[in-house]
């Protein structure tokens, strides 16, 4: 065959097959789909961000000068911004793969993906959506804990002056906490700062800053709710 | 050809294809040789291997006819239809693409890079293709559309699914690389080419 036949014969081809192109709809299903992904991964990756700042606003700050360097690697969402940044990876990957995507520089699209995602993601977090997409996971997901720094352990230190437990009684000047580790303390509240957000009933999760005076005596110094702002609420 | 087909564009032919198969003859002679070229500079594949993968190339594109977008060129379109298929078929051959250069291919080039033609035409000729073969095949791709296939950066780009800067630094590196290469061949004796 020389190449002045191929034309003849493709189309003789497609004449004695009968083929018909593939129908229009297919494509625009397949270009839907594409752009479905671009948008789902940037919705996703502006919930990991959302997360991402949720967690490090109510992160306790303040804790590093009980805990120093490490408490700062330890409460590092590295789980939410691993996934922040593969969102983002795989949604450059299929916008690339739309029509005219191969187009733009990479940079470009990376820019314009963080800063939709910065957008969309403070805005998920000022609604409140990260707090409660990231607890809804916390409360499903037994797997989450693993990947996610265990506040339990940190704050179930007494000796440290880090407590954590739910309200079983309230007193005058003081009130009755389980602890997480199931063992009852009583709390010395006279002197505390009781931060606003804090409702001192019983059934109230709470976290205690202070000093163990003996073993079931607790001197608290300030009382935070146990999803607080830290910090940033006192002020 | 079955229909007066010169005067109709691209874009008009994909239509009446779509609608009447016998008009896709129309464009299979429109890009018959050029493809054809194409596909062989970029595989170095012999002719009927190169004409198998043309004849995959308009069966694929008359399947896709639905799924062309006018915001690209017609031409850019089949032409990564045809990227696509010749990559696919040298990965699948696992053999290293060489290119052949025909006559008119070494005067553009030689005219594009000016290069010394008062050498002995035959060894420039095969000196080009030497340098050529020796280079990644991305660089030798990018130059053989810039300059053989007088393709535009943005069309280059199309076909090749990279942003316009990637190919006009692959286009720049590619000049550097194969003049750096002439340069030191040109040093050599004939007898070491």
């Amino acid at each position: 065959m020389t190449y002045k036949n191929i034309a003849q014969k493709v189309a003789d081809q497609i004449q004695h097959t009968g083929v018909k192109p593939v129908s229009k709809w297919m494509f625009r299903l397949k270009n839907f789909a594409f752009w479905s992904l671009v948008v789902t991964f940037l919705l996703v990756g502006s919930v990991s961000l959302a997360i991402i700042i949720f967690l490090m606003v109510t992160n306790d700050w303040d804790l590093y000068s009980r805990l120093h360097a490490a408490f700062i690697f330890q409460t590092i969402p590295y789980f939410w911004m691993i996934s922040f940044i593969v969102f983002i990876a795989f949604g450059e990957h299929y916008y690339r793969r739309t029509i005219l995507g191969h187009r733009q520089r990479l940079i470009k699209i990376i820019a314009v993906y963080f800063v939709v995602t910065g957008i969309c993601g403070t805005a998920l977090f000022m609604g409140g959506i990260g707090q409660k997409i990231e607890q809804l996971i916390a409360q499903n997901i037994p797997a989450y804990h693993l990947v996610m720094y265990d506040k339990d352990s940190i704050w179930s230190q007494p000796e440290k002056g880090l407590l954590a437990g739910t309200i079983n009684a309230v007193g005058v000047d003081t009130f009755e906490v389980l602890d997480l580790q199931n063992h009852t303390w009583t709390v010395e509240k006279s002197n505390a700062f009781i931060r606003s957000r804090v409702n001192l009933a019983v059934g109230e999760k709470i976290k205690i800053l202070g000093r163990k005076a003996n073993q079931n005596l607790f001197i608290a110094d300030e009382v935070r709710p146990w999803e607080g702002l830290g910090r940033k609420q006192m002020q | 050809m079955h229909q007066p087909c010169t005067d109709k564009s691209d874009l008009d032919l994909v239509k009446l294809s779509i609608q009447n198969s016998d008009w896709y003859f129309c464009l299979l002679k429109r890009y018959e040789s050029k493809l054809l070229r194409y596909i062989a500079s970029i595989s170095g594949l012999r002719t009927e291997e190169s004409e198998d993968i043309l004849q995959e190339v308009f069966i694929k594109t008359y399947y896709h006819l639905n799924e062309y977008d006018p915001r690209l060129r017609f031409s850019s379109w089949i032409y990564r239809i045809a990227h696509n298929e010749t990559i696919s078929a040298i990965r699948k051959k696992k053999v290293r693409p060489q290119i052949f250069l025909e006559k008119d291919d070494f005067e553009r080039l030689a005219d594009e890079f000016d290069l010394v033609k008062e050498v002995d035409q035959k060894l420039t000729t095969d000196l080009i293709t030497k340098i050529f073969n020796a280079m990644d095949l991305k660089y030798r791709e990018a130059l053989s559309l810039r300059f053989l296939d007088d393709k535009e950066y943005l069309e280059i780009a199309d076909i090749l699914q990279k942003p316009v800067s990637t190919v006009g630094n692959l286009i720049a590196r590619g000049k550097r690389i194969f003049e750096s290469e002439y340069r030191k061949f040109l040093q050599l004796t004939p007898y070491d080419l």
